[in-house]
């Protein structure tokens, strides 16, 4: 097994992260090095330390965020209508598209029509 | 008392005090979060109720309800990290840090009066993706799956930026206490 010690292993062991065999070989080592056990004794006190943190969360926040929504109210919900707007709009492209294949589909008709009438025989075996 | 789940569903079907109902459940979450990684009230305030604007639009399209908090812990990071971001730049780009973050850490920490202030000082010397997973595990006490779902990194990336992120404050930890 690699020694043990690194501030990764540390880390990990605060987290009761690391495989059995590591930890014991950890604990064994912190009981050992006195340098080490200083390091890994001031990790547990920055987490101590961050734990205790406070934070007064302040009054008011949600009638603020009332009057923030209503601000931006035209921009939250317009979205749905945005989003609706663009999916009629690809909707009309498509069916535009097939019209104008369509209207293709009819001039090119036509033209084989006029082109038959003109070279009977040329086209026939495409017409038949 | 409701579940999330249940306040989005009638959120969903047009009752607005549904959403506030979520927002008072869950604003010392995204406030909490806010204020340690920026360590401004009014930071922490803008980004809350960016939070909350953000959720309020997505809300009805939410595919699992239950995963709501998540959810809202992602949105709350990504725009925390976001405006850290900024605030970076713009302070790189001046050449001129604002009065809080202008001295080096041991002068701002060396003049801290009480252990709160000490590890602020320490926090906000960390870049701000390393003081985001330091206060996500060892504040708000998320699991390692939820801090790397929160940064949207691999478990591996966040291990290893957690590591050094603690073996960085712990170092300074024990200049102070030597001090």
């Amino acid at each position: 097994m690699n020694r043990v010690g690194t501030d990764e292993d540390l880390s990990a062991y605060l987290d009761d992260d690391l495989p059995a065999d590591e930890r014991v070989a950890l604990e064994r080592r912190l009981d050992a090095d006195g340098d080490l056990r200083v390091t890994m004794d001031a990790m547990v006190g920055v987490r101590a330390t961050l734990s205790a943190l406070t934070v007064d969360v302040p009054d008011g926040l949600l009638p603020q965020f009332r009057s923030l929504l209503d601000e931006r109210r035209a921009t939250v919900l317009d979205r749905p209508i945005q989003e609706s707007l663009r999916a009629m709009r690809s909707t009309l492209e498509t069916l535009r598209g097939r019209l104008s294949m369509n209207d293709q589909r009819r001039r090119i008709r036509e033209l084989t029509e006029v082109t038959a009438s003109m070279c009977p025989g040329v086209l026939a075996g495409e017409t038949r | 008392m409701p579940s999330d789940a249940d306040l989005i569903q009638r959120f969903a079907n047009g009752q607005e005090d549904a959403f506030d109902a979520l927002y008072r459940r869950h604003v010392r979450l995204v406030y909490g979060i806010a204020f340690r990684m920026t360590h401004s009230a009014e930071d922490a305030r803008d980004l809350c109720q960016e939070t909350f604007l953000q959720v309020y639009r997505g809300l009805v399209d939410l595919r699992e309800p239950a995963a709501f908090v998540g959810w809202l812990r992602q949105i709350t990071v990504r725009l925390c990290l976001g405006h850290l971001r900024r605030r970076d730049a713009q302070q790189r780009a001046s050449d001129v840090a604002p009065a809080a973050d202008v001295r080096p850490w041991p002068d701002r920490v060396a003049e801290a009066r009480d252990a709160e202030a000490h590890m602020r000082a320490l926090l906000d010397a960390l870049p701000a993706e390393d003081r985001a997973v330091v206060v996500l595990r060892d504040v708000e006490r998320l699991s390692y799956d939820e801090i790397a779902d929160a940064m949207g990194w691999t478990l591996g990336k966040m291990k290893t930026r957690l590591h050094r992120a603690r073996a960085t404050l712990a170092r300074q930890y024990r200049q102070l206490e030597g001090n």
